[in-house]
């Protein structure tokens, strides 16, 4: 296993600690959080009991029941909220590709806002998206970060033998994927892909469909955003194998960046009428300044 | 604008292949991608308008469309008529005789010639042919009729003078051949004029154009005659003959040095009167010594020429022939070889001939008798056996000489006319033979030759079945068959004249000849071939003659020649040429000029192929 410190190191996980999550609707949760609910008012009121569970707040633990039954029950409150995030991580092929490799970003990017909700009590779900049925969660408090670091961490690329869900030798297309994606639960859509697929639109119907919040983070390398190819090629699809002959001159690069930022709106533009964040990432800025700089700015978080 | 190949237009037809080479599939490099997602589109879109939208907006497409068909122009050989002087045909003769060398003008006639046969060839009207003619012993023709002025002027740039005297009229002549037709040749003539002009030339040289380089009044000393006898009085010794020439107009003092092996050994100081001469001995030379020189050396310090202000002689010193009688018994053979001068007989047997090593001598004489295998030296055979490497078939009695060739140095002085014979055999001549005594019915009684390296002569009849040692020819005939069949050393003669040939005549087992000059080039000739013919005696002095045997690793008797230029004509370097000069009558009128346009073309064709190039390279 690589060492889980390579995607966050400790002075960026000392500033993290400062920030939030921030969900735009009004959430339930099944656990005690940090959260303020948006529907209870501001006073604190008991609500009820429930079983202690690895991670709860020891602070909140009713030590008089644990003397009387010897067993730990923590108090909940119904002013308090429990948010839950589901990290979603494109890992298809397409993502592992890039200089550098967007799959990489995308862990680091899952693991830093996977810390944020952590630290902020939010229970926390990472699912890979590669056509394993393999997540992490719920996991909430800090000390759930180490294994929330290493999960991420080993999160792979889809293979070219992964059994499909649909078709019969295709590999699994981003709605497909998200087969793998099984919780009910409602809470904050974090969605880090490329979305590189013929069928993104269909899979953020799909999340939409949901209710919650959801926020895309669009992550896409320079080499897509700004082509250096030339020349007479055949360009090799790295998901499907497919093949596209095309001679790169400065008319197709021209023609391909237009084709790009129309799509880049297109997506935009359906996130704006499902009331989905959208957030478009090169993975050649740096994390850090990807969160305290592009994320807080458009208040994914706070 | 005309064209001088019109059908090169039909190259035309390949203007659509370029179009048609845009819409061919290329060979393309395989570039993985996270998606061809996007590309798939695109695609759709380059698909629907890549042909037209190429055609209408590539300026490759354009540049390539251009380029060739300015190619097919240029093939096409576009030309303009113009007006201009009418091409001639130039023959260019630059004198490159020995009185060339001299330096009245700086830096010699030679190079004036050569520089103003160079601005000759510069001024000629466009499209003229020009052709360059050294004249020396032998013309030597440059260039050939070509247009190529560049070529012409570093051939003449590359010309050197020789060192002999010119052959003019040979040159005239060649340069009357090679000037095509007379109304536009003309003939340019860049000499000293120091020779007088051949009374038997043509009368149709037509146009001739002397130009004349070098001083009139210019004169010279020169050693023009050496010669080199056995003293009289002591023949183990040699005395030189020397004449020296004053080929000016005013008395000259100058110094005779005489060398032997390259030491002085004497000087002599004369007067020679103005176009006189001096005739000098010198006597007593070094017993043993090789060469001589005679060097005239002017007391005022002028002197024209340098290069006939020495003349060489090689000492010559005949070693006795080496000869072998083979015979069963011929006093008569034996008498009259014991007597002559330069002879060391050696006898043996017939039956004891293998028993010798024959190789070593000069001379075999086979009387009656010939071996298997004959030797490597020359042969007298007399009297050949029917089988044999010389053949004979049947016999005739009582032969009568019918015709002798008198005139040939083996029957010099030999009165052969009585000659009787009882009975002689019919030799089958070969064919590097040639009858010397013949009956009337063409039957040989005597034939020589050289047969590959060695001489032979022939006599098919029996001495003592004939009169002939008894008669007074015999001696003397005896003394002209040793001095042919002896070898004279390679060279075949001592001094030759600069420039004319020296025959080189290598023993048998030489492999290879090796001729060095006195500029120390050196030549070297494969052997076994018979006699070799050397020309390359343009540079007066000693050349040395080597015989290399056993692939190199010896060599047997070096040889020396001289060669001299020896020839008061060429030695005078006045200028005394008149009458050859005859510009007209030349039809120097202008004529209507094709001017073809191709390198205009083809300046604009290169640039637009590299920015093609650049572009294309750019665009990726």
């Amino acid at each position: 296993m690589s060492n889980p410190q390579t995607l966050l190191d400790g002075a960026l996980a000392r500033k993290l600690e400062r920030l939030t999550l921030v969900s735009r609707k009004r959430l339930v949760g099944q656990g005690q959080g940090d959260r303020r609910s948006l529907r209870k008012g501001s006073s604190l009121e008991f609500a009820d009991y429930r079983h202690y569970v690895e991670g709860d707040d020891p602070a909140r633990v009713d030590w008089n029941i644990y003397s009387r039954t010897d067993t730990l029950f923590v108090r909940i409150y119904e002013e308090e909220e429990v948010l839950n995030v589901h990290m979603l991580v494109d890992a298809s092929r397409s993502m592992d590709w890039g200089e550098p490799s967007k799959l990489h970003y995308a862990r680091r990017l899952a693991a830093t806002l996977g810390y944020i909700a952590l630290n902020a009590s939010n229970r926390l779900f990472v699912w890979p998206l590669s056509g394993s049925a393999v997540s992490y969660g719920p996991a909430w408090g800090r000390g759930r970060a180490g294994p929330m670091l290493s999960f991420t961490e080993d999160i792979k690329p889809a293979q070219p033998q992964t059994p499909v869900l649909a078709g019969l030798h295709a590999p699994p297309d981003l709605e497909q994927s998200l087969a793998s994606f099984t919780s009910r639960t409602a809470g904050l859509l974090v969605l880090v892909s490329d979305l590189l697929s013929p069928s993104w639109e269909k899979a953020l119907g799909r999340l939409v469909a949901r209710s919650g919040d959801m926020v895309v983070l669009h992550t896409l390398s320079p080499q897509e955003l700004r082509p250096t190819l030339g020349g007479d090629v055949r360009l090799i699809d790295r998901e499907s194998g497919a093949a596209v002959s095309v001679t790169l001159n400065n008319d197709a690069i021209r023609l391909y960046g237009q084709r790009l930022d129309e799509w880049r709106r297109t997506v935009e533009s359906f996130c704006a009428r499902h009331g989905v964040g959208y957030v478009p990432i090169d993975t050649a800025t740096p994390i850090e300044t990807l969160i305290f700089d592009v994320l807080r700015r458009r208040g994914i978080v706070q | 604008m005309n064209l001088i190949a019109p059908l090169a237009l039909t190259l035309g037809a390949t203007l659509p292949i370029v179009v048609i080479f845009y819409l061919l599939k290329v060979r393309r490099h395989d570039e993985e991608v996270s998606s061809t997602f996007l590309w798939n589109d695109l695609i759709r879109d380059l698909a629907a308008h890549e042909p037209l939208q190429r055609l209408k907006t590539s300026l490759l497409l354009l540049l390539q469309l251009l380029a060739l068909a300015l190619i097919t122009f240029t093939v096409a050989r576009p030309f303009s008529e113009q007006i201009g002087k009418k091409p001639v045909q130039a023959i260019l003769l630059v004198d490159g005789s020995a009185s060339m060398q001299a330096q009245d003008v700086q830096p010699s006639r030679f190079a004036r010639a050569v520089e103003a046969a160079r601005s000759t060839l510069a001024a000629l009207p466009e499209n003229s042919l020009a052709t360059a003619i050294l004249v020396a012993a032998h013309p030597q023709v440059l260039v050939a009729a070509t247009s190529d002025r560049r070529q012409v002027d570093r051939a003449l740039a590359d010309a050197r003078p020789s060192g002999a005297a010119a052959d003019m009229r040979e040159a005239l002549l060649l340069a009357r051949s090679l000037g095509g037709d007379a109304n536009a040749r003309r003939i340019y003539l860049f000499t000293d004029g120091a020779f007088t002009l051949p009374t038997d030339l043509p009368d149709d040289l037509g146009s001739v154009s002397v130009v004349p380089v070098g001083q009139p009044d210019t004169g010279n000393l020169a050693v023009t005659t050496i010669s080199a006898r056995p003293d009289p009085q002591d023949n183990r010794r040699q005395q030189l003959f020397a004449r020296a020439e004053n080929l000016s107009d005013t008395a000259a003092h100058a110094v005779l040095t005489m060398s032997v092996d390259g030491q002085a050994v004497e000087d002599r100081a004369i007067d020679v009167a103005p176009n006189g001469q001096s005739e000098q001995i010198f006597e007593q030379l070094p017993a043993g010594a090789q060469w001589a020189s005679v060097t005239i050396s002017d007391t005022n310090g002028d002197n024209g020429l340098t290069l006939d202000d020495t003349a060489y002689a090689v000492l010559v010193q005949h070693k006795p022939a080496q000869v072998l009688l083979v015979s069963a018994g011929n006093q008569f053979l034996e008498k009259v070889l014991t007597l002559l001068p330069n002879v060391d007989l050696y006898r043996i047997a017939s039956q004891r001939y293998l028993a010798v090593e024959a190789d070593r001598f000069d001379i075999i004489v086979f009387d009656n008798y010939l071996p298997p295998l004959l030797p490597r030296g020359n042969l007298l055979v007399v009297n050949p056996p029917d089988r044999g490497p010389y053949r004979t078939t049947g016999s005739i009695s009582r032969p009568r000489v019918a015709t002798w060739d008198h005139e040939d140095p083996i029957l010099a002085f030999a009165d052969i006319r009585d000659m009787n014979v009882n009975r002689a055999s019919r030799l089958d001549v070969p064919r590097w033979a040639k009858p010397l005594i013949s009956t009337a019915d063409g039957v040989p009684l005597m034939v020589a030759g050289q047969d590959g390296d060695r001489r032979v002569v022939i006599l098919p009849f029996d001495l003592q079945q004939s009169n002939l040692p008894l008669m007074a020819a015999f001696p003397i005939l005896m003394d002209n068959l040793v001095n042919y069949l002896s070898p004279s050393g390679v060279v075949q003669s001592s001094a030759v004249q600069t420039g004319a040939p020296e025959t080189l005549s290598p023993l048998p087992q030489v492999d290879r000849v090796r001729v060095a000059t006195p500029d120390q080039q050196v030549t070297e000739f494969r052997a076994g071939q018979g006699p070799i013919t050397y020309a390359a005696t343009d540079v007066p002095g000693l050349y040395r003659v080597q015989q290399i045997v056993q692939g190199g690793q010896q060599t047997v008797d070096d040889d020396l020649f001289a060669a001299n230029l020896a020839n008061s004509s060429a030695s005078d370097i006045r200028p005394r040429l008149a009458g050859l000069d005859n510009p007209g009558p030349l039809d120097a009128g202008l004529t209507i000029l094709q001017k073809e346009l191709w390198a205009i073309l083809a300046a604009i064709v290169l640039p637009l192929l590299l920015f093609e190039w650049f572009w294309f390279h750019r665009r990726v």
